[in-house]
């Protein structure tokens, strides 16, 4: 059976990507009340979003 | 009717109509869960009305691009390579819900209310399936959209229950999904809908399961005081 080669390591970037957000909007959810962190936590979610987004496959698995 | 169940290991043996359709579903499927994302990241992540839901858009795509990310997985395990859904542009995407943009918060309640629910009507289809590796990404995928679902109805209710500009704007979002919804299940008349359920790949063809959404949401949009659109009105696929 033919697999896609780089299916495995794409499975293992977008988890950890997966995993980090959930991190980052946790942290943001738990520190509402700190306006300060709770911007943090989205400045992060949306650059991580932005690059997940761009598709760029082939630079994340180089 | 087929009735057996199939692994990865024995997709090549197969007959090379369901290997195109699993191919299909499994890119379809892969295109619907990062679609969302694409469509309201970047108007909606920065101007949701308060924080926590500015943080709920971020989970919620998170979530879109974890499943995403869960039937890429097994689309490679028989060398079907569908990251390019990644990168590409929303104007080419398979279903054409997904082939615009996000631009107010309306329509991101009524696209998790009426849109997300659509997800979950997919793959329930996909339950007990002929295709044996899709059966356990299920019940983690359905209950994250039951999650984006509940959030959307209940933003779309509440926006709803404000009255005067907020409640119209409402209802020209869901006069917008409605109409996308229905045909997101494709003609009513579809071979390829009968083949899938001809090779146990999904339960339900396109006209049973578009008139049990009907069912189900119709209710739902009366009980906001909404009116429910002309069914029939701007539809590609009847």
């Amino acid at each position: 059976m033919s697999e896609f080669k780089r299916g495995e390591e794409l499975d293992t970037y977008l988890l950890q990507v997966v995993q980090a957000l959930h991190l980052t909007v946790n942290h943001g959810i738990t520190r509402l009340n700190d306006a300060k962190e709770a911007d943090r936590a989205l400045e992060d979610c949306d650059h991580i979003l932005a690059v997940i987004l761009a598709g760029q496959v082939s630079d994340w698995l180089s | 009717m087929f009735k057996d169940k199939v692994e990865a290991k024995d997709f090549e043996k197969m007959d090379p109509e369901y290997q195109d359709l699993v191919r299909k579903v499994l890119t379809i499927q892969s295109d619907c869960e990062i679609g969302g994302p694409h469509l309201y990241v970047e108007s909606m992540l920065p101007t949701a009305p308060t924080r926590l839901d500015q943080l709920i858009v971020a989970r919620t795509a998170t979530e879109e691009i974890d499943h995403f990310r869960k039937f890429a997985r097994i689309a490679g395990d028989i060398g079907l390579d569908v990251s390019f859904l990644l990168s590409m542009p929303n104007q080419k995407r398979y279903v054409e819900t997904f082939r615009g943009a996000i631009q107010t918060w309306e329509d991101f309640a009524v696209f998790g209310c009426l849109i997300d629910r659509i997800g979950r009507y997919q793959l329930e289809e996909f339950i007990g399936c002929s295709y044996r590796p899709i059966e356990p990404l299920l019940a983690d995928i359905i209950q994250e959209e039951l999650g984006h679902i509940d959030y959307g109805e209940t933003q779309t209710r509440e926006l709803a229950a404000r009255g005067g500009e907020s409640k119209e704007k409402v209802q020209q979002a869901i006069n917008r999904w409605y109409i996308k919804a229905l045909d997101m299940f494709g003609h009513s008349d579809s071979r390829n809908s009968e083949r899938y359920v001809y090779w146990g790949l999904k339960r339900r063809s396109n006209k049973q399961a578009r008139e049990a959404y009907i069912k189900e949401v119709n209710p739902l949009i009366e009980s906001m005081g909404l009116r429910v659109p002309d069914p029939l009105q701007g539809r590609h696929y009847l």
